[in-house]
């Protein structure tokens, strides 16, 4: 069952680049895929607002999916992705970033079994405040606002191929959305083409861990009849070596009423 | 009765006064990484004691006083001293004694009451002084440590070779150690050598020099001058008004040199070392509640040529053709004094000038030679990136010649501005003058683009007027182990295009410059091969070089003889660093055989690069002798979130002239501590957790806080940061599992 977050008032927002707080508050890389080869690896949290910040670290399992109306984190499943929280250990578990500061946040795998495995990096931010001289305790702790930053890390145990499924929800003038299913134990990160008649109408980049709605921008709207959807292993910031471990589905065919 | 009982006491009184020890008080100045501190030490005519308890525990020591004795405790080391009078209120110890069991951690100046400990120690736990005082490390260096002259050792003989139009030029050079100094003879188209031997640590002898050089005239020469010029000149202290309570730093090179809190109306007072040449200082202020820190940066310059107040440099030097003295006193800090005497074959002179600095990043240096009337002086300016320096000489009302440097910088850019005018007597066209200007731009990334433009004039005045132009250009990109870049360039010989970089493979790199040469229709180029054996002690240069119609062949090399063999290129006296990362596996800082290097994790050094070592171990060539390095372990390339550098993250040290200084980091598991304060009373902001009474970690805003540490016992201080009281104290044992701290603030209380 999917449990969605309803406290985060920041959903992570998957893009594959640096994502932002309200306060400023930055993780870079936004995702990471990791392999056997390299079990290990960093995030670094960067505080460009104005006001010191705490941040509590924590590793759910979960991931970024979709219904047919929205996209939200959810915890607690991840499909056939396995549980990579129970294999990580990082640190450190919370820091106080001065305003301009930088914290490294490293990570490492130990011996985790055949297959892919996901956990979120979930990342807790509040505004430290100003010290107030009187101020009473109860003040101090209990206006606060949390920002959630969420960022996905993915380790490969192995080379497999992710298996998807299709259909499109709507379209608009000048875009297409499509439900995309993964039923493999590999994610699919990389591109997806519409292809009609030998011309592709429009691509995106996509990462679909269970489900997910891809919005295809298109330059023409599609004509009534076969479409042809087909993947790439192009994703923003995914290594060649990556990109070679996870393999490319096979493409899909749809119609278009 | 009472007339003999009298007696009695005065007799054994006197007796006693007489075989009680007569002391002096004489306060030691220690200065150990990162501050200075007095410790309480007496003199008795002939042996110096030191009150051995307030120095171990300034050396990061438990201390525990036995009756008869003290034990000097850390994690790795158990000292045992004897006191030298038991019924003495303090233990005093022989300073002897502790001199020979620290080692060489310790030097102790006797003439300047100065103990200095090196932060290389072995015999004291450094990087727990470190981790105290957060502050920066001062490795003392050759002048004072580490500099092994032997009776016979580290010999190094280099050779070359040259062959050109002129004919074939040898060259053998041959560096050693013998009898406790340093000897350099090399043989040429004459012969030359030098002996000198250093006494760092002396005041009005800090080294002596014999030397034959090539034409023949042999000099002695003698000096007091500090060996490592950039040693300390003064202590600034700087005062200033920022917000209440806010946190003052004074960085240094990226180092907190000192740090304070400002008082409630926002005063605060700061130290900083101020060093030879520029010391940029800045002054970072952190404001309470975690605002935007605010940064001012200030400048010191300091010009090698002043000298401390109260103190006399002065060098000697006697020759068959030439002698001379020159004496400099510091006056004031802002203001030296220099005299000089001096004998040219059959003719005196005398000159005296002087050195001001009016502001710290102005100076100008004076001298007149008073029976010839000639006089130069010069300024130099530093500020805000910009440095501009000028000479000026003369005879009498006639200024002869000017000599102007000029360059700003900012990131990767640079431009460089370098002027003459000269003035000079032409034996067939009377006076002429000349004049030359320089300007060039810069672009330099450490890898990436790189461009490099400059363009120069050089003009003669006079009966004959006669111009020359040159410029070069070059642009291409820089990779880690490759470099190649395109040139143009034009000079007096030629107009030349074409290409040149360097390859870099293992410990060989090939570097060539191909061009066409368009004036003389002909090919010209540079090829140069070095190598070195796998075994460190062969070092190896070819090269041949075509400019013009000339070229010319070249090879050089060096080896290393019997002990202490060092890889350096021929005629360079190399500094070097090697950096062994490596995992501390029992925890006891030490590098055993079963404990290995960490090959993947990276460093950066200040203004340096690293090579990476087959052995794993990160290496650094090239370095500035004297000059100290800032290194920072890179928290990113730790693969094991639990590994932690035992020295911190950042580092300091000073690269020795002429050797390979090898420092270890030794990486740790430090286990998590997490934990809570309860029942508060105030709010969580204002508490800091301090551990073993020095500044550790922050509260968090629901009262957690979280520190690593290495096992051991440790006590938890939370203190209110902004009324500075301790509030409670609990004692924790940490072991290898992570463990849970609840502190209630109502409990336990002082």
């Amino acid at each position: 069952m999917l449990r969605v977050l309803p406290y985060l008032l920041v959903a992570g927002v998957w893009a594959p680049r640096q994502i932002f707080a309200q306060a400023a508050l930055s993780v870079t890389p936004a995702y990471a895929v990791i392999t056997h080869d390299r079990p290990y690896g960093a995030f670094v949290l960067s505080n460009r607002g104005t006001e010191g910040v705490e941040v509590t670290i924590g590793a759910h399992h979960g991931v970024i999916a979709s219904t047919d109306s929205t996209t939200a984190v959810v915890l607690g499943e991840a499909g056939r992705l396995g549980d990579l929280s129970r294999y990580l250990t990082f640190f450190p578990e919370r820091c106080i970033l001065p305003a301009g500061g930088e914290q490294t946040v490293r990570y490492r795998i130990h011996e985790a079994p055949e297959g892919a495995h996901i956990t979120l990096l979930h990342f807790a931010m509040q505004e430290r405040g100003a010290i107030v001289d009187g101020q009473i305790p109860a003040v101090a702790s209990g206006l606060r606002i949390v920002y959630n930053l969420v960022a996905p890390l993915i380790y490969l145990q192995g080379r497999g191929m992710p298996v998807l499924s299709a259909r499109f929800l709507e379209g608009t003038p000048n875009e297409l959305h499509l439900y995309l299913e993964n039923h493999s134990q590999w994610p699919f990160l990389g591109g997806v083409r519409v292809i009609q008649n030998g011309w592709q109408l429009g691509g995106a980049e996509a990462a679909v861990y269970t489900t997910r709605v891809v919005r295809i921008p298109v330059a023409e709207h599609p004509l009534r009849g076969p479409l042809q959807l087909k993947f790439d292993s192009n994703y923003t910031g995914l290594s060649l070596a990556i990109r070679h471990q996870l393999g490319v589905p096979d493409p899909i065919h749809l119609h278009w009423d | 009765m009472q007339q003999w009982t009298l007696t009695a006491v005065l007799v054994f009184t006197l007796i006693r006064a007489a075989s009680a020890q007569v002391l002096m008080e004489v306060p030691l100045l220690l200065e150990f990484p990162g501050r200075e501190e007095l410790v309480r030490a007496w003199y008795d005519g002939e042996a110096f004691l030191v009150d051995g308890e307030e120095l171990f525990q300034t050396l990061g020591f438990a201390v525990q006083l036995t009756g008869t004795g003290l034990e000097a405790l850390d994690t790795r080391h158990r000292h045992t001293f004897s006191c030298s009078n038991p019924s003495a209120p303090s233990c005093r110890i022989f300073l002897t004694e502790v001199l020979e069991v620290l080692g060489r951690a310790l030097h102790f100046d006797q003439n300047r009451l100065h103990l200095t400990a090196s932060s290389a120690a072995s015999t004291f736990d450094v990087r727990s002084l470190r981790a105290r005082q957060r502050s920066w490390a001062e490795v003392p260096g050759p002048h004072l440590f580490g500099r092994t002259r032997s009776i016979w050792g580290g010999m190094m003989a280099s050779w070359q070779l040259q062959r050109d139009a002129f004919g074939i030029h040898p060259f053998f050079r041959f560096t050693g150690s013998i009898l406790h100094g340093s000897v350099e003879v090399e043989l040429s188209d004459g012969a030359s050598w030098a002996y000198r031997y250093d006494r760092p640590e002396k005041v009005w002898l800090t080294q002596v020099q014999a030397e034959r050089n090539a034409r023949g005239s042999t000099e002695f020469a003698i000096t007091n001058i500090p060996l490592a010029r950039q040693r300390l000149h003064r202590m600034r202290h700087l005062r200033g008004r920022s917000d209440p309570h806010a946190l003052i730093q004074a960085v240094i090179r990226g180092e907190v040199v000192d740090q304070v809190q400002a008082d409630a109306e926002g005063y605060y007072e700061l130290s900083a070392p101020v060093w030879y040449g520029t010391t940029k200082l800045e002054i970072r202020t952190h404001p309470l509640g975690g605002r935007r820190t605010q940064s001012d940066p200030q400048y010191l310059f300091t010009p090698a040529s002043m000298v401390p107040p109260g103190k006399v440099f002065y060098g000697l030097r006697i020759g068959e053709q030439h002698t001379n003295l020159h004496v400099q006193y510091g006056i004031h800090p802002r203001w030296t004094l220099r005299s000089a005497l001096a004998r040219h074959g059959v003719y005196p002179e005398a000159s005296v000038g002087s050195t001001w600095s009016p502001v710290t990043f102005l100076a100008v240096s004076t001298e007149i030679q008073l029976l010839s009337a000639h006089w130069q002086t010069g300024f130099q300016l530093w500020h805000s990136g910009v440095q501009v320096a000028a000479r000026l000489n003369g005879r009498k009302r006639h200024f002869q010649n000017l000599h102007m440097t000029a360059s700003a910088g900012k990131g990767p850019v640079s431009v460089l501005l370098q002027g003459s005018r000269f003035s000079f007597l032409s034996p067939f066209n009377g006076r002429r003058q000349r004049l030359s200007l320089h300007p060039a731009v810069r672009l330099h990334h450490h890898s990436g683009l790189r461009i490099q433009a400059g363009w120069e004039l050089d003009q003669l005045h006079g009966p004959f007027a006669e111009a020359h132009h040159r410029w070069h250009f070059g642009a291409g990109w820089m990779f880690s182990r490759v470099r190649v870049m395109g040139f143009a360039t034009r000079d007096d010989i030629q107009s030349a295009y074409g290409l040149e970089g360097i390859f870099m493979l293992g410990h060989s790199s090939l570097a060539f410059r191909a061009g066409w040469d368009a004036d003389h229709q002909m090919m010209t180029g540079r090829l140069s091969f070095q190598m070195s054996s796998p075994f460190g002690s062969l070092f190896a240069r070819g090269q041949r070089d075509v400019r013009g119609i000339t070229h010319s062949q070249q090879i050089q090399g060096s080896v290393h003889l019997w002990d202490r063999v060092q890889l350096a290129p021929y005629g360079i006296q190399q500094s070097a660093v090697e950096l062994r990362i490596f995992e501390d596996l029992n925890g006891n800082g030490l590098q055993e055989d079963t404990e290995p290097i960490l090959s993947h994790i990276e460093a950066e050094i200040f203004q340096g690069g690293w090579t990476r070592l087959r052995t794993g171990a990160l290496y650094a060539a090239h370095l500035e002798p004297y000059q100290r390095y800032q290194i920072r372990i890179l928290d990113a390339s730790i693969r094991d979130p639990s590994l932690h550098p035992a020295t911190g993250p950042e580092f300091s040290f000073t690269a020795d002239p002429g050797q390979r200084k090898i420092l270890y980091v030794p990486m740790q598991r430090f286990v998590p501590v997490t934990g809570m304060v309860t029942r508060l009373d105030r709010t969580p902001l204002r508490l800091n957790i301090l551990l073993d009474q020095e500044k550790e970690a922050e509260v968090y805003r629901d009262g957690g806080f979280t520190l690593h540490l290495r096992p051991g016992r440790y006590t938890l201080t939370v203190v209110d940061i902004l009324d500075q009281i301790p509030l409670t104290e609990k004692t924790i044992q940490v072991d290898t599992r992570p463990i849970r701290v609840v502190i209630h603030l109502g409990e336990d209380r002082r």
